[in-house]
């Protein structure tokens, strides 16, 4: 104790020659250093700040120390005048380099006998994404992220290491400054707070999280505040985004649906559908007569872009402004995201609080966020997209924007009468049907850390999160004129007023206590973590409604005509568990953990029986080791070669009740339309319950090494795993002759395995100021059903996904052709026609198997360029849905390939007559254009639509300039200590293989969802077009 | 000092990871919102159950309201291949197996209740309803399961039985459901709230009981093909059968199985709803389908009023009734369906949204006495041909006409088979044809049926011009209707061993057990 007050009274007595030093620490790049630690001879000690600035009190001619985690030590000599600036090679030292694992302990990378990887904050918001999700995309091995939409939310399906559960959710956890939360918070996080993600890639890694982290972890670490003097951070990003690819349209024929005599297409005015004649340039009424007699007249020629004119090109703008000091940081982000959707729009606004403090002993911290999001967007995509992609070519859409005023443009006297339950106009559908919500997002934590004695240390954390999210839905009401009703003999329905206001509140409270022990005995080293987590999830849904408010134009179920609709569910949860890891490190090079959690869990509870804690508790344990050989074997110690090697190895198990709040009850719903007054009515619903259910578990066996050569520049980690999934519950189908269509069950097994590579070139090149760093990650993942329940040997989950015995999870079954041996389509001899095999086909697999992503990084002095590509093959797709959609309507180049003239059906064979197939090359199709590509032999073939799913993206290309502030002059330098401005794209560039006509890819149907979320690879016709976007942002340092 | 504080910390800790949670915390995984097996009553079984029913006979059969020439594809529409052509797989339709079963197991489920707590009624018209259903797959797809039916985990792949078996096993049910109506365990005490949760009858067991000898003659005149006075489906004797219809006798005028919880334009009736508006004001099959010009004719050959209270015409005249014919390919102007009538007809809705829904109607009761009567299966009582009066009128009753209205129709076609009696060639021909006449979309399946067991083709005696109303569609090379359905995919998936054990289906060769034409 005395000597303390020695120390800190030696620091504040300051001698006449001591002056305060002022500098900063940067890495070769330019960039700054947070946390590097500066040392004076005398035994001061600071740390830089955020932004690599420090203030020292220190002499002239003091030799200042200058250290910083994964990067080499440097001395500084302190001269008369100005200020110092530090270099620090960036060393991505193995042997320093620190990771957080679970339960926001650091540990040194050297010791996890598991894989996990680091993305810095500036890489992850070098292309100043919107959300973390695109600024992971491609950067880490193993991680896949698929965005399943565009628009304003920017939907993605998140999985590590592929998938765990056939039909349960798949997406990893998400821990925030070591709290654990539903993945759903990630978008409510505001990427500049962000210090580093951490990505555990296995349940071994996650294994004291226990069924939460089965699917791995992202756990974030947010910015805190450092010493020194308080920074300001100000930020401006704007971005633009414009669609990127449209599925390939025919640019020949224009509207029209019966062919003439000879089976030309003929021209209708009033078609939706595009079998008319050709484009010849002849101007020609559209639609019908107005009431005045107008006449909507154009050229009957293809319109370039005509229905792309019908979006926007969305802008998002983007303001940060952050302040750090001392202990304490505060943040504020304001996201406006306006949609290529034409009025959709997305505000988020976001606020950080987060301090800590030491005393003594004790150190207290607490972190607050709260976030704010408010959207107004169409409700009814489908209608509208509808509207749009199936208009004819001869319309440029923009023309038909302002259906309130132009009769042409209104569902009075648009064009057609066809899109009547498709919104009318598309146009007037986007105004017409339209959500606005917000959601309010609170997430809190306090922590109270006590330092008992110098090995064992205790940690109280609690965090609760608070999610209220409410919307309103609304249908304006629309009466067609009399004039329209005598164009249409039985009548157009008149659209009544309708709303619906649907509100959530879901709230999670989890407590963790935990005590660390670390003790040194000699060479050995022990290390126990004991402790106790409890978590309770809650979550409450209401809506109420009415489909009829008549004509009224104010949106309230207050106006209801009739009974509202009305709606309520709850859910609850808990979850208490004990655990325990146990580490031993022998001499710093080889180390051992073991972990072990017991659970009890609420959701295994089946009402109304007795029970004992133990009913509803199970046990798992894991094991990991790691050897640092190149400190071990001699050879590799003085190597100059090798700079680093290491191997390692984890086997762990971990349970998971892979169940919603209440899977013990079968559940009657209310059947349509009931209660009518006092008379209520529930009916079965399809799916029934077992009597007992058992934990899933998933054996999680991995394998590794990891090297570094050449002095840390080049740097390679390899992994192998194979995790074994089973009694995996899921809803297996059955007849519905049972009286239930699916019964929720113990069932299934399967295997997953995979290869996951990381070689990183820091620096790949380095001439002079000139720095090129270049990293490359590669993930090979297979899998194989090895089981589903007796005497079912196949699950479908839908959209076409099946888990089948003995093949992957999951493939594709398709309707196909009736084909020969060589796979040929058969055609009748006399009419060229091919048949629908009744039977479904199996395909390929639905999720990719090679990712490959690729990260480029290229600096001189204070510019810096990055780029992220990657490459994803090994599945396919269907789009079936806008593929067939397309056919239908004769929009795509599909319909248009063969002139709307018989052909000779490709790669075809026919029977000879006497059972042998010849190939066929001269019997043309009975039914060609319309009769053809809009009938069920074209349309239902879903293998039509089966394209391979490999695409390249450039996902990210960023391109930044630290101003050199100085050359302003001292009376701006001594204000703004730094700018940065920079351009950037995000998926530029989409190389997708000729197979594919349709759209990109990762579009998946139901893709955001945890749960159906699994069957990926089918796109809906009513996916928003694949989109690009660029940018230029200014961050501003004061 | 130091140690005293760990002392504390470590003890303080201890505490909280002793004490953890009771396991009373855990016990809350019984669900506070939905009704569960624990919760759920034959009361509120009952009324959802009816109405589904009533919303599955109004909207599951299209297929063959155009099959039996009631209705046709607008000209607007594009062509429904599968049901044009008669060539379909096993994805065709699978609505009506999946409904029908669905329906089944929430009567099933509500008979099983009943049953066990002792309220007659409800375990009484469980069984009613439930073997309606059975028969009415029986006559779609023959041998069913249904002795291990609904049994969830229990047995998943459940057994296929004959479809003799099972008309013999309803019959079995139809005896215990009487006694049941006719015992102490059907009151009102024993029922709870059976006057309101019954939507068809308000609890009244001597309906039910007329409903349930309804059913029984409904499933002894499908055991007659052709013009036989006896049965030619062997194994079930017709005689014993008649003999238990108790004493309470069938449906007879007024006595429809009708619903109407309170249907609104918010909460339609199913045909409303189905055809004409829905609750969001629109309607997805509003369009597609307009009148068939077979059933059009015959209509206006007859000089029949009814043809107003089935059809809408473009114009709203009585006189513009435009109908098209089953197949034609669309693409001509003139046929699209702003030109053609609609079905939306007022005989269907007369209140529009608010209309009463149906299930069996008196109408069928009298086709089905007087059918039974002329065949010998009903000996006593009125004549054949009263019956049939009787029929055409509560049909025109039925529809919004009038008694009068009826017998003016039927004086005006006197000499003419169709519609009267004593004509040549009338008797059975005309109780069938005047059967297909009245049950125009309320019955399709039955007039199916009569199609199936008979030799007439549905108001054409054989080798009458125009023949069935076989689509015109340009792909379609069959001359003949299909004379069932082929079992559905997920059958083949999830129970193939069973539904293998059927053997390959034909649609035209394969038949149900009575129908031996």
């Amino acid at each position: 104790m005395t000597m303390m007050i020695v120390a800190l009274l030696s620091i504040g007595v300051v001698s006449a020659q001591t002056r305060l030093v002022k500098g900063r620490v940067t890495d070769s790049k330019g960039t700054a250093v947070p946390g590097a630690t500066i040392k004076t001879k005398a035994g001061a000690s600071v740390a830089a700040d955020d932004n690599g600035d420090f203030q020292i009190n220190a002499k002239t001619g003091d030799v200042l120390t200058i250290t910083a985690v994964t990067f080499g030590t440097v001395t500084s000599k302190v001269s008369e005048t100005g200020s110092l600036s530090v270099v620090l090679e960036q060393k991505d030292n193995k042997l320093e380099e620190v990771v957080v694992t679970a339960m926001g302990v650091t540990r040194q990378a050297k010791e996890l006998g598991y894989s996990t990887a680091k993305v810095r904050a500036a890489e992850l918001t070098q292309a100043s994404p919107v959300n973390l999700q695109n600024g992971l995309t491609g950067k880490v091995s193993g991680l896949n992220i698929q965005t399943t939409n565009s628009g304003v939310f920017g939907t993605t399906r998140i999985t590590l290491r592929g998938i765990r559960s056939l039909t349960g959710n798949n997406q990893p956890m998400l821990v925030l400054d070591g709290v654990p939360l539903g993945l759903g918070f990630l978008s409510s996080i505001n990427p500049n707070d962000i210090a580093d993600v951490n990505i555990l890639k296995s349940s071994s890694s996650t294994a004291i999280y226990g069924p939460d982290g089965v699917n791995g972890a992202i756990v974030v670490t947010t910015k805190k505040g450092t010493k020194g003097k308080p920074t300001v951070t100000f930020g401006q990003t704007t971005q633009l985004e414009n669609i990127s690819y449209l599925p390939k349209f025919q640019e020949t024929f224009g509207s029209g649906y019966a062919p003439d005599d000879l089976g030309y297409g003929t021209f209708e005015p009033i078609e939706q559908q595009s079998w008319g004649d050709r484009f010849d340039g002849s101007m020609r009424q559209m639609g019908q007569t107005g009431p005045n007699g107008e006449k909507l007249m154009l050229p009957y020629s293809y319109v370039k872009n005509g229905r792309k004119n019908f979006f926007n090109t969305g802008v998002t703008n983007q303001t940060d402004i952050s302040f750090a000091a001392g202990d304490f940081y505060l943040s504020a982000q304001n996201v406006t995201i306006k949609g290529i959707m034409p009025g959709d729009e997305n505000n988020r606004r976001s606020f950080t609080l987060k301090a800590d403090k030491e005393y003594g002993r004790f150190k207290a911290g607490f972190n607050l966020r709260y976030t704010n999001s408010q959207y107004d967007v169409t409700n009814n995509n489908t209608i509208v997209y509808y509207g749009v992609t199936s208009a004819p070519g001869q319309y440029d859409l923009s023309q038909f924007k302002n259906w309130r005023t132009d009769y042409f443009s209104s569902p009075d006297g648009y064009y057609t009468p066809y899109l009547d339950n498709n919104g009318k106009t598309p146009y007037f559908a986007k105004d017409n049907y339209r959500e606005k919500g917000r959601s309010d997002d609170i997430f809190g934590n306090g922590e109270l850390n006590f330092k008992a004695t110098s090995w064992l240390n205790f940690t109280y954390r609690v965090g609760v999160t608070v999610a209220n999210a409410e919307s309103r839905s609304t249908r304006g009401a629309f009466n067609y004129s009399a004039f329209h009703n005598t164009l249409r003999d039985h009548g157009t329905l008149n659209i009544t007023s309708a709303v619906s206001d649907a509100s959530t509140v879901s709230n999670r409270i989890t407590s963790e206590i935990f005590a660390t022990l670390n003790k040194k005995f000699g060479k050995f080293g022990v290390g126990a973590l004991l402790g106790q987590s409890y978590r309770e999830s809650r979550s409450r849904f209401l809506s109420v409604g009415s489909n009829n408010l008549g004509t009224a134009t104010l949106f309230s179920t207050q106006l209801r005509k009739g009974e509202p609709t009305v709606d309520v569910a709850n859910s609850k949860t808990r979850l208490e568990r004990y655990f325990g890891r146990f580490t031993f490190d022998y001499n710093n090079w080889a180390f051992l953990e073991a972990t072990g959690s017991y659970d009890v869990d609420s959701r295994l509870v089946k009402p109304g029986t007795a029970f004992n804690k133990s009913d509803i508790a199970f046990f798992y344990p894991g094991a990991s080791a790691s050897i640092v050989l190149s400190q071990v074997i001699p050879a590799l110690q003085n190597s100059n070669m090798i700079s680093f090697a290491k191997i390692r190895g984890a086997v762990s198990k971990t349970g998971n009740v892979n169940l919603g709040a209440y899977a013990f009850e079968n559940v009657f719903a209310t059947s349509t339309f009931f209660p009518y007054g006092d008379i209520l009515g529930f009916q079965a619903t399809s799916t029934t319950v077992s009597n007992t259910y058992n934990p899933e578990f998933v054996v999680n066996k991995e394998i590794g090494v990891e090297l570094a050569f050449a002095k840390n520049r080049i740097n390679f980690e390899a992994t192998y795993y194979n995790q074994d999934n089973t009694d995996q519950i899921i809803g297996v189908q059955q007849s519905n002759t049972t009286g239930y269509t699916t019964a929720v069950q113990n069932a299934a097994s399967f295997t997953n395995k995979g290869l996951e590579l990381d070689l990183k070139l820091t620096p790949l090149v380095k001439i002079g100021d000139v720095n090129i760093d270049f990293k490359v990650n590669y993930t090979n993942q297979k899998n194989k059903v090895t089981s589903i329940v007796d005497g079912v040997s196949e699950l479908g989950i839908g959209n076409f996904n099946y888990a089948i015995v003995g093949q992957s999870a999951f493939v594709f079954k398709l309707t196909d052709y009736v084909r020969d041996d060589q796979g040929r389509v058969v055609v009748d001899r006399s009419t060229g026609m091919p048949t629908q095999n009744p039977n479904l086909s199996l395909f390929g697999k639905t999720m990719p198997e090679h990712i490959l992503g690729l990260n480029l990084n290229v600096s001189w002095k204070g510019l810096s360029f990055s780029a992220v590509a990657d490459y994803r093959t090994g599945n396919q797709i269907v789009a079936d849905q806008l593929g067939g959609f397309l056919d239908d309507n004769g929009i795509s180049e599909r319909s248009a390939a063969n002139g709307r003239r018989a052909f000779v059906f490709p790669n075809s064979v026919y029977d000879d007559g006497s059972g042998k197939f010849v190939e066929n090359k001269d019997v043309y199709t009975q039914t060609y254009g319309r009769l053809f590509y809009n009938s069920d032999l074209n349309t239902d073939v879903t293998t039509n639509y089966l394209a391979s799913g490999a695409f390249w993206k450039l996902r990210e290309v960023a391109l930044t300039y630290q101003i050199p502030v100085k050359i302003f002059g001292s009376g701006v330098s001594n204000v703004i200590k730094g700018a940065t401005i920079g351009v950037n794209g995000r998926n530029l560039l989409m190389f997708l293989p000729k197979s594919n006509q349709w759209t990109d890819p990762e579009f998946s149907a139901n893709g955001n969802s945890a749960y159906t979320g699994n069957a990926v690879g089918r796109s809906t016709a009513y996916n928003m077009p694949p989109t690009r976007i660029f940018g230029a942002n200014l961050v501003i340092r004061f | 000092m130091r140690f005293k504080k760990i002392i504390i910390f470590t003890t303080l800790a201890g505490v909280f990871f002793a004490a953890g949670c009771k396991k009373e915390k855990f016990d809350i995984n019984s669900n506070p919102d939905s009704v569960t097996d624990v919760s759920v009553t034959p009361s509120v079984l009952l009324p959802g159950a009816q109405q589904f029913t009533s919303s599955e006979i109004a909207g599951d059969w299209a297929f063959l309201q155009m099959w039996m020439g009631y209705w046709a594809r607008s000209g607007s529409y594009q062509s429904i291949t599968d049901i044009e052509t008669y060539r379909f797989t096993n994805g065709f339709q699978v609505g009506i197996w999946n409904n029908l079963y669905a329906n089944a197991t929430n009567y099933n489920l509500m008979q099983t209740k009943a049953a066990a707590s002792g309220q007659g009624f409800y375990d009484a018209v469980g069984r009613i309803m439930r073997s309606h259903n059975f028969q009415m797959l029986v006559d779609v797809y023959n041998n069913v399961p249904y002795f291990e039916a609904f049994k969830g985990t229990v047995v998943p792949t459940p057994k296929y039985d004959k479809g003799i078996d099972i008309y013999k096993d309803i019959f079995k049910q139809l005896d215990t459901a009487i006694t049941l109506l006719k015992g102490a365990t059907a009151d009102a005490v024993s029922n709870p709230e059976k006057a309101t949760s019954d939507l068809v009858y308000g609890g009244d067991n001597t309906k039910w009981i007329k409903f349930a000898n309804t059913l029984r003659l409904r499933m002894l005149i499908h055991l007659h093909n052709g013009s036989a006075t006896t049965t030619v489906a062997a194994g079930i004797n017709v005689a014993e059968q008649v003999a238990k219809v108790s004493t309470e006798g069938f449906l007879g005028a007024g006595e429809s199985a009708h619903l109407n919880p309170g249907f609104s334009g918010s909460k339609p009736q199913p045909y409303y709803r189905f055809y004409n508006t829905n609750e969001s004001g629109s309607g997805s099959q509003r369009d597609q389908f307009r009148a068939g010009e077979y059933a059009l004719e015959y209509y206006r050959y007859n000089g029949d009023p009814r043809i107003n209270r089935f059809y809408v015409s473009p114009d709203g005249t009585t006189a513009g009734q435009t109908g098209i014919t089953f197949g034609t390919p669309s693409g001509d102007q003139d046929l699209i369906g702003s030109k053609l009538s609609t079905v939306r007809g007022p005989g269907l809705s007369p209140n529009g949204a608010a209309s009463r829904a149906w299930i069996l109607t008196s109408v069928e009761s009298l086709f089905l006495q007087a059918e039974a009567r002329q065949r010998g299966v009903i000996t006593t009582g009125p004549t054949a041909k009263q019956l049939l009066t009787a029929a055409i009128r509560e049909s025109f009753v039925w529809l919004g006409l009038t008694s009068t209205n009826a017998d003016t129709y039927i004086v005006g076609n006197e000499t003419y088979p169709d519609v009267d009696y004593d004509a040549a060639g009338g008797g059975l021909f005309t109780i069938l044809s005047q059967k297909w006449f009245a049950l125009n979309t309320i019955a399709p399946f039955e007039t199916w049926t009569d199609y199936r067991r008979t030799d007439y083709v549905l108001g054409t005696p054989v080798g009458y011009d125009p023949g069935p109303p076989i689509s015109v569609d340009p792909a379609n090379t069959s001359t003949k209707i299909p004379r069932r359905l082929l079992y559905p995919q997920n059958e083949y998936n999830y129970n193939a061993t069973n539904v293998g054990a059927e053997g390959t289906i034909d649609v035209f060769t394969g038949k149900i057990f009575w129908d031996l034409n």
